[in-house]
């Protein structure tokens, strides 16, 4: 079984393919990706809240200090072109959309006369939101509050409040929050969220293409045949193909991880993972073992089932269109573990892949209840147990094994 | 000795192909078919003694394939039996794979390994011992003139290279029967004819030697004995000349067309005593 274990290894090392599945898109390409987008994502974020942004006033003689107050914004820059309050409407969006300025503050008439009446005034602030990374709204929002808080004052002066007594009258009752989660539980209930998505996802893409060779691959070839003519038992045969099959997605998920921690700890300043970084620091190396303990019903049972599919497949397309449900089989449960109210219980226990998701969180949490972890590992081995038995009785069927 | 007596191998439909054979109007009526099953091999039967080689004939569908597989245990027959050295192949397959080496066009070797790494993964899977395993090769090497690309790796082989390669994988474990099936298809004359040649090595040697084919110059060059087989049952056994007998007595083919074609008039194979 050994000798068939080294073989399927040594040929699968061999293959560019396995070989970039496997080892260059953990350690390279995905790491680079994800600090990629997040360091774009950075610059962007960053941009638009120091970027000038140009914008016009109409009516700004009807609210002087609103103006004054826009014009104290960091990075705000007044623009007053000719015939500004003469300007309609369709013609501020269309100066919007040409990029001429960025946003328009349309103060209606009266609002003054309505503001000294105690009444509530409004203006108009137009502005394109529709770019993801748009802070036009945020930034000027502390001019409007600034402009409230004072005038606010005023009128407290003016009817003899204090702002005590203003609260007590429109907030009689308020909540004051106290958050007994700590730092990790908090964090852990943000990541743990979406960790086992990644990691599971890992193992199966990993899985994936090894499965593929050396199944239906070696159906295709002609090599299986000559393989199940030596005096090996079929048992065995499975057995040392299925330990490749998760070997190599058990190795893309802890090379994964691995080169992730070990290029955020190299470019942490370039990258910004603020959030893996975070975690990184409060998770022990206990914790690390449990999560991939945990990890390792579930690249066995992928590797069972990608046996299973690629072995009874006729050709090499065929098994292809086997995946996408077998992708589905692996989403859907990890989405049922971000359900509001579904929680690591006796019954979520016994279900496959939303229990090692819903435990992987309690991990990260710092909250998990090893009698459930128990349980688990017991119920993710039985159904990875049994998808092997099957991969054997297929392994035995003629029927399957010489399917055309 | 090989000893194969009435041989029976039938496949159940599966659900495609019993839709498709239901939707199929029926104009001609194969005694193979029936409802459920598809009884590719229905009467086989064949003898082969050690250092004699047995030209398996038959038309396409014949179930050549099918009984080669069965005799090399890759599929396990309805009825009948396979005896080597009097052992029953059926019921001890894990021993018998040990004496039985598999040749056919379709099989290859694994195209990432080099010949070496391909001929030395089949003999330790057939427990051949490391220093016996090294001292194999070279012998095998040194017939099949393999050491000038004994480090090449598959998939740089010519197809004449791939053959030989082949041909040292198969007989690697030293066995006792040799299963060849059509391994001549598809190739050009030069590595057709290191694969007769191979064969026609075999002739007075302890081993027994199952050579199908279509190409029945090569029947007529290797073969001591000829069995035919037709829908699934022996039409003809005995030596090249009986078989030849069946038709004008000069070439094989006409014997085969002979045989093949009274298929409907003559129920009873035509063994020789």
């Amino acid at each position: 079984m050994w000798e068939i274990y080294k073989k399927e290894l040594l040929e699968l090392v061999r293959d560019k393919r396995t070989l970039i599945f496997t080892i260059l898109l953990p350690t390279l390409i995905m790491p680079l990706l994800m600090g990629g987008v997040v360091y774009m994502i950075d610059r962007l974020d960053k941009k638009a809240k120091n970027e000038e942004l140009a914008y016009i006033v109409q009516n700004a003689q009807e609210l002087p200090q609103l103006v004054t107050m826009l014009e104290a914004q960091k990075n705000f820059k007044r623009l007053t072109p000719d015939a500004v309050e003469e300007l309609s409407i369709d013609t501020i969006k269309e100066q919007i959309q040409d990029k001429k300025y960025k946003f328009a503050v349309v103060i209606n008439s009266g609002s003054a006369k309505t503001l000294a009446e105690g009444k509530q005034a409004t203006v108009d602030l137009y502005y394109n939101s529709a770019s993801i990374t748009n802070k036009v709204y945020q930034r000027v929002k502390p001019a409007i509050e600034s402009f409230n808080e004072q005038h606010q004052g005023k009128l407290l002066a003016r009817f003899n409040f204090d702002e005590e007594s203003l609260k007590g009258l429109t907030k009689p009752l308020d909540i004051n929050r106290v958050n007994t989660a700590d730092k990790r539980e908090d964090i852990g209930e943000k990541i743990g969220g979406f960790l086992p998505y990644i990691l599971l996802i890992l193992i199966l893409s990993g899985a994936m293409y090894p499965a593929l060779d050396l199944g239906v691959g070696e159906k295709e070839r002609g090599t299986l045949e000559t393989l199940l003519l030596t005096p090996v038992s079929r048992g065995k045969l499975v057995l040392a193909k299925f330990l490749v099959i998760f070997s190599t997605g058990f190795f893309t998920v802890f090379l994964t991880i691995a080169s992730i921690v070990a290029w955020m700890l190299l470019s942490q300043a370039v990258f910004a993972l603020e959030s893996l970084n975070k975690l990184i620091s409060i998770i022990s190396a206990v914790d690390v073992f449990l999560v991939f303990a945990m990890l390792v019903p579930v690249a066995a049972i992928f590797a069972s089932l990608l046996l299973c599919t690629s072995i009874y497949a006729k050709n090499y397309k065929e098994a292809q269109n086997y995946m996408s449900p077998i992708m589905m089989f692996t989403i859907v449960p990890i989405i049922f573990s971000i359900l509001p109210g579904v929680q690591l219980d006796s019954t979520w226990a016994w279900v496959p892949l939303t229990n090692v998701a819903l435990a992987i969180k309690e991990i990260v949490k710092g909250t998990i209840d090893y009698g459930m972890m128990g349980i688990i590992f017991l119920s993710t081995t039985m159904v990875a147990g049994a998808l092997l038995y099957f991969c054997v009785r297929w392994f035995n069927r003629e029927s399957v094994l010489f399917r055309t | 000795m090989i000893e194969i007596k009435q041989l029976a191998k039938s496949f159940r439909y599966d659900k495609v192909a019993l839709k498709e054979k239901k939707k199929k109007a029926q104009t001609t009526v194969d005694p193979r078919e029936d409802d459920f099953f598809f009884h590719a091999v229905r009467d086989v039967s064949f003898k082969c003694e050690p250092g004699r080689v047995l030209g398996l004939l038959g038309p396409n569908g014949a179930g050549k394939t099918t009984t080669l597989r069965m005799l090399s245990t890759a599929l396990q027959p309805t009825s009948g039996s396979i005896l080597i050295d009097g052992v029953d192949v059926v019921n001890s397959p894990l021993v018998m794979r040990r004496q039985i080496g598999f040749l056919s066009g379709k099989t290859s070797l694994y195209r990432r390994l080099t010949v070496r790494e391909n001929v030395r993964y089949f003999g330790k899977l057939h427990g051949i011992e490391d220093a016996q395993l090294e001292a194999d090769i070279d012998r095998v090497f040194d017939l099949l003139d393999i050491h000038s690309f004994a480090d090449k790796k598959a998939e740089d082989l010519s197809t004449g290279m791939s053959q030989r390669a082949n041909i040292a994988r198969t007989v690697i474990h030293s066995p006792k029967v040799l299963v060849l099936d059509e391994p001549t298809t598809g190739l050009d004359v030069i590595s057709a004819k290191t694969i007769v040649d191979f064969i026609a090595s075999y002739r007075g040697s302890d081993i027994s030697v199952i050579f199908s084919t279509h190409h029945l110059h090569e029947v007529e060059s290797v073969c001591d004995q000829v069995t035919l087989i037709d829908k699934g049952e022996t039409k003809f056994s005995g030596n090249v000349d009986q078989f030849r007998g069946h038709g004008n007595g000069q070439d094989l083919y006409s014997a085969f067309l002979a045989l093949v074609a009274q298929e409907s008039s003559s129920k009873e194979p035509a063994v020789a005593q």
